[in-house]
């Protein structure tokens, strides 16, 4: 260990060796010394053992607000009004040899009150006797600021802002939003983990905790909270993995849906009376066409069920098998305005006539096509007589051009009409029907949608049937 | 008024210095009397034919010891300082002193620090002998001994100055006092200090 025994020459004898150190780097040593005095940007002292300033660097003199040969030789505690926890540090300082961010407030100057971290280090000499020790100020008035800045936020917010122990799961922290929520005080909820109020399995928790940890942000959707009395309540998450001190922790945040769900709830509902609503009048306005036909009575309706089981074996969306079905139910509303003696004539239609039937696709789109459907109802209506290599009517539309929706309907109509009896012929039977569909399919008729029809009568023994699932 | 043959007089004296005590000097000038104040002592120095470049100094190289009292006899013309004026400058002194901080390890207390007086003495100067007397811890008082220094009077005032700091230090909560009870340009033998503390 080097001594400070320096001979007059600039030697500095280290243990029974003596080592040369010419005056010049003794020189720069000091130089280097000083040089990192006045470059600490934190105010840093260094003082006796009884605690006698013999050193600081500047920032230390703009810290206390004093000239440096003020500061020097003065006791600490004399120039801040702390003494009591300034003596505690120094003591602890040459119990522990250092003290670590320690944080109290000193009164400066008999005035200011300063928010502060103080870090102490021992400095001993070869026979590990204590013979000074550095003091180190960090100035927490911005931090603290900012904290309460950040706190009152927290505290304010709507919503629930909690923090937790990783390693524990207890809640460290909890605004007034949470407490408000889950019906405890903050007391209470810092003697509670997440456990207590999550109403999860236990594993589904860690797991999401761990998920958390891993990512370091997570959106945890859709949770319930159980309250203090036991009901649930529904909420929103998200959490973060954050530090809290030195520990790891979760920092979650809620809000509570329990009105928006509710909302949500009474919204379907009301959506739910509407569809009834809309299937009712559609199924009114079924009614009042098969009024005209009697051949065609039930015809809309067998279609529509058709359709329906066609749609459901495809797996297609919901929503798209209720448009399908409430098209199917109306596909002929176009047809009231044919007259009546033609839809009913027991003979062969001529040219003018049929032509005259040709048109209900058309009359029926402009019938429909102003009522706001949630499906495409109108368009459904008038490709229905489109076939799948462009022989179909009105536009003559091939392939995937014609709607899904209309490309189901169409077998469905003609299965049905050819099953059925009609003035002007007698029903085909199904087998035959099948053969139709099963020769034409590719050409005609959409292939997939074709094997689908043709597998639900011949394997799943589908029957016609007034009523629609 | 300070001559050239006063100075060359003084150039004379045996004996070093370490830089550590000139620059102690500079700062106390400067906070003293402001950068104009050190800017005319060292035109007067440079006039007499004894520049010193305060800036260029170091702590811990050997400067001679006349070019020091040169430099406080320049004080005293330039700023009519008397002798208590030196004593001051002693006082502060310690505050900036790098030996000071090198030396802190022997701080412990105030026995430890007057036993190791001699070990501090010798790291300023080259000449003369700083003994550890005497140290009541009873009653409160030290004696020290300076032999072989035979410099100037206002020399004396400073280490009085400077003895008197030093003690501060050490007993931060007492009122110190120091007296130079015997000195050599009293005819005595050698310089002697009593320091004496109260509460």
């Amino acid at each position: 260990m080097i001594t400070t025994n320096f001979e007059s020459n600039g030697e500095i004898n280290v243990n029974e060796r003596s080592t040369n150190f010419s005056a010049k780097e003794l020189v720069e040593l000091e130089s280097y010394i000083t040089d990192i005095w006045q470059f600490l940007p934190l105010p840093i002292a260094y003082l006796t053992p009884i605690g006698v300033i013999v050193d600081a660097d500047e920032a230390f003199e703009k810290f206390l607000g004093q000239p440096k040969d003020k500061i020097i030789g003065s006791l600490l505690t004399d120039l801040c009004q702390q003494h009591g926890e300034i003596i505690q540090i120094q003591k602890e300082t040459f119990e522990k040899d250092q003290v670590k961010n320690c944080e109290c407030t000193l009164t400066i100057k008999e005035k200011k009150e300063i928010p502060v971290s103080i870090s102490t280090l021992v400095r001993k000499d070869e026979s590990g006797e204590a013979i000074g020790y550095f003091i180190a100020f960090v100035d927490l008035t911005e931090q603290k600021l900012s904290e309460e800045k950040y706190r009152a936020a927290v505290e304010q917010s709507v919503e629930s802002i909690y923090i937790l122990d990783y390693e524990t799961k207890q809640v460290l922290e909890a605004n007034t939003s949470l407490q408000d929520i889950l019906g405890y005080t903050g007391k209470e909820l810092k003697q509670l983990t997440v456990y207590d109020f999550v109403a999860h399995p236990r594993q589904d928790i860690d797991t999401k905790i761990d998920e958390v940890i891993k990512k370091k942000r997570v959106h945890l959707g859709e949770r319930h909270y159980r309250r203090k009395d036991g009901s649930l309540v529904d909420v929103e998450v998200s959490a973060s993995h954050i530090t809290y001190g030195s520990k790891k922790a979760i920092s979650v945040v809620s809000r509570n849906i329990t009105e928006r769900k509710k909302a949500e709830q009474d919204i379907k509902r009301s959506l739910n009376a509407l569809e009834e609503t809309i299937e009712s009048t559609i199924e009114a306005m079924a009614r009042v066409v098969e009024t005209r036909d009697p051949y065609t009575a039930g015809h809309q309706r067998r279609v529509a069920n058709l359709a329906y089981a066609i749609a459901k074996e495809m797996n297609l969306p919901e929503k798209q098998i209720n448009g399908i079905k409430m098209a199917s139910l109306i596909h002929d509303v176009g047809k009231l305005y044919v007259p009546a003696e033609i839809l009913v004539k027991p003979t062969k239609l001529t040219e003018i006539e049929f032509g005259m039937v040709k048109t209900h696709p058309q009359v029926g789109y402009e019938i429909l096509k102003t009522i706001k459907f949630p499906w495409p109802v109108a368009d459904i209506i008038l490709q229905h007589h489109e076939r799948f290599n462009g022989s179909g009517y009105l536009q003559g539309l091939t392939n995937k051009d014609i709607l899904l929706e209309a490309r189901i309907l169409a077998i469905a109509d003609v299965v049905e009409a050819m099953s059925s009896h009609r003035p002007y012929r007698p029903a085909r039977g199904m087998k035959a029907t099948l053969e139709e569909i099963e020769n034409n399919k590719g050409i005609l008729y959409d292939p997939e949608i074709a094997n689908i029809c043709i597998k639900l009568f011949k394997e799943k023994n589908f029957e016609f049937d007034l009523k629609i699932d | 008024m300070l001559t050239k043959e006063d100075a060359d007089k003084a150039a004379k004296i045996t004996g070093k210095a370490r830089g550590a005590v000139f620059q102690t000097d500079a700062e106390y000038i400067k906070r003293k009397c402001g950068p104009d104040g050190i800017n005319k002592a060292k035109a007067l120095l440079k006039q007499l034919g004894y520049p010193i470049e305060y800036s260029n100094i170091n702590a811990l190289d050997w400067y001679p010891l006349g070019l020091r009292l040169i430099s406080f006899l320049a004080f005293k013309e330039i700023f009519e300082w008397q002798e208590a004026d030196f004593k001051n400058m002693g006082n502060e002194a310690p505050k900036y002193s790098f030996i000071v901080k090198l030396m802190m390890k022997f701080f412990i207390s105030p026995r430890i620090a007057f036993s190791h007086a001699p070990d501090y003495w010798v790291k300023h100067y080259s000449v003369g002998v700083l003994e550890a007397t005497e140290f009541n811890e009873e009653k409160n008082y030290a004696i020290t001994r300076l032999k072989d220094f035979n410099v100037h009077s206002i020399y004396c005032r400073y280490l009085e100055g400077y003895f008197q700091k030093l003690f501060q230090l050490m007993l931060p909560n007492k009122n110190v006092k120091i007296k130079e009870t015997k000195c050599v340009f009293s005819n005595d033998d050698y310089h002697e200090f009593r320091v004496e503390w109260r509460n």
